[in-house]
């Protein structure tokens, strides 16, 4: 399967991600990287104490949303079949998951790539290499961002 | 006359007895005439034309007769007269020798080089020597090229590792003892030094290609500071070293880009802490000066070595401290900070005593100076 490009996507990413009241718990992950994987993991499950579903594509993922039920994506953007953008178009175009919040993992330090995906409603970009001592309390504290607001 | 000589290497070398070396003007024009590089020559008041060289005049489009009636405004149609005025400024006062540019043109890079030359009886002209840099600039962009795409594939790997070892350094897995911390602080230590230079080496690349956002908004550079100095203060606590605020400015909104600002700001500091010796101090000023604004870092560390200066924004070259010692570094750092600061049009400085310190500066020009705020006479806070 080759990438998708952002033009096979006419509809816009959800604008309006919403985040429920109740605390932040079961988290769905994306990266193509299996040692990533286990890395994020143990930062959000044994340092933080979320529950972390992980999957190996953007297909995986999407396939497995409703069974997971997450509250929140956290998508790595660079993946060679379906980037961690095109998950949450798709995710977004579907009415059950349209509000989905997503965060995302980028290695591109490029500040114009993530204010782009802010302005078309992530709640945040997170630049790699991630501190895994660090993670969970950088996404419990988006979480309470984005709940005040 | 001519004479040959043997050179060591045993090559016929053709030279000219030390007598004749002062040419006739004929002869000398002639060389000029032919010179693959173009030459402009203009008077330094009124900019008009005094001479231009062949290859010049093939470029441009004119006759020699056109070349009189013209001034160097008229070689580019996007000349800009106040950017060429606030540059020439430096040579007219006589701070600088001469003023090299490298500019962007249709037909492919270039670089400008421009003196000042005052001749008897005939007043003070601006010589401007212009090189194709196209082959150039071709090489270095594919050494850079490979360079990065090497960092690029080494980059995933490395976050991975730096993970590995921070989850296992914090005790997260299973508690360590002493031996076991120590040897894993030495792979993590390297990890985020391998990590620096592979940052570095694609944001050299990033801005070599035109690939870093320069975007150019209005910023609050004494909020820059503060951002930077508590981004940094981790890294001073571990050297021992303080860090000072000493600054009357409140605020200061120039037009400039936060984010190379930071990392302007962050390279300058890092440097100074990394260079302090322990219990050393590390202060950072903003001053207004006229309607300029000056940045400046200054560190209590050996200093540098003039000669060593002249290295210090070069690309992989990591200047001697004038202890003799290295610090760990990509010696990428400062050649970063050069090339923001010059897309900017920030001039850089240094000025280092060796033994004493130095102190790097950059200053935001007037024009680039929306306004600035003061509440106080001088303030000193310490982090």
């Amino acid at each position: 399967m080759t990438s998708t490009n952002i033009l096979d996507f006419p509809i816009a990413p959800n604008q309006e991600a919403v985040v429920p009241s109740e605390p932040l718990k079961t988290i769905l992950h994306v990266d193509d990287d299996a040692d990533i994987r286990t890395i994020i993991k143990m930062a959000l499950e044994t340092v933080g104490s979320f529950d972390v579903h992980q999957f190996a594509s953007g297909q995986e993922a999407v396939d497995a949303v409703e069974s997971v039920q997450p509250q929140l994506l956290l998508l790595d953007v660079m993946m060679p079949d379906m980037s961690g953008e095109d998950v949450w178009r798709k995710l977004t175009a579907k009415p059950e998951t349209a509000s989905l919040p997503a965060v995302f993992l980028t290695a591109k330090a490029e500040d114009s790539f993530s204010q782009e995906l802010l302005q078309k409603g992530a709640l945040a970009v997170i630049t790699k290499p991630v501190d895994p001592m660090l993670l969970s309390s950088q996404i419990e504290d988006i979480w309470q961002q984005a709940k005040a607001t | 006359m001519q004479q040959k000589v043997k050179s060591p290497n045993h090559l016929d070398v053709v030279t000219t007895p030390p007598s004749k070396q002062t040419a006739d003007p004929s002869f000398l024009e002639a060389v000029l005439e032919d010179l693959q590089h173009e030459v402009y020559v203009y008077c330094c008041e009124t900019l008009r034309i005094r001479y231009v060289n062949q290859a010049a005049r093939h470029r441009v489009g004119w006759s020699l007769q056109d070349a009189s009636s013209k001034t160097i405004c008229d070689t580019v149609a996007t000349f800009d007269i106040d950017a060429f005025h606030r540059k020439t400024a430096a040579l007219l006062d006589g701070s600088q020798a001469e003023l090299t540019v490298e500019l962007t043109f249709p037909t492919g890079p270039i670089e400008v080089t421009t003196k000042l030359v005052t001749i008897a009886g005939e007043g003070s002209f601006f010589v401007s020597t212009v090189r194709d840099l196209a082959d150039r600039k071709s090489l270095e962009n594919a050494k850079l090229q490979t360079v990065s795409t090497v960092s690029h594939e080494l980059r995933t790997p490395l976050t991975s590792i730096h993970g590995a070892l921070r989850l296992l350094k914090a005790g997260v897995i299973a508690k360590l003892d002493d031996q076991t911390h120590s040897v894993v602080d030495i792979a993590s230590r390297n990890t985020d030094r391998l990590l620096s230079i592979v940052n570095d080496i694609l944001d050299f690349e990033k801005i070599k290609c035109n690939k870093m956002d320069f975007s150019i908004n209005e910023m609050d550079l004494v909020q820059c500071l503060r951002d930077t100095v508590e981004l940094v203060s981790g890294v001073a606590a571990e050297h021992e070293v303080t860090l000072e605020i000493d600054n009357c400015l409140t605020s200061a909104t120039v037009l400039g880009n936060a984010d190379r600002m930071g990392q302007v700001i962050t390279n300058f500091a890092s440097n100074a802490i990394k260079y302090s010796p322990k219990g050393g101090t590390v202060k950072f000023s903003i001053a207004q000066e006229d309607r300029s604004i000056i940045f400046s870092v200054t560190d209590q560390g050996p200093g540098i070595a003039p000669e060593e200066q002249r290295a210090l924004f070069k690309p992989f070259s990591q200047a001697r401290a004038s202890d003799g010692s290295n610090r760990p570094g990509t010696g990428l750092g400062l050649a970063i900070v050069a090339a923001i600061l010059q897309r900017l049009e920030y001039p850089v400085a240094v000025i280092s005593d060796v033994g004493r310190g130095s102190t790097f500066s950059f200053r935001v020009p007037a024009h680039l100076v929306i306004e600035t705020q003061t509440s106080c006479k001088t303030r000193a806070g310490t982090i």
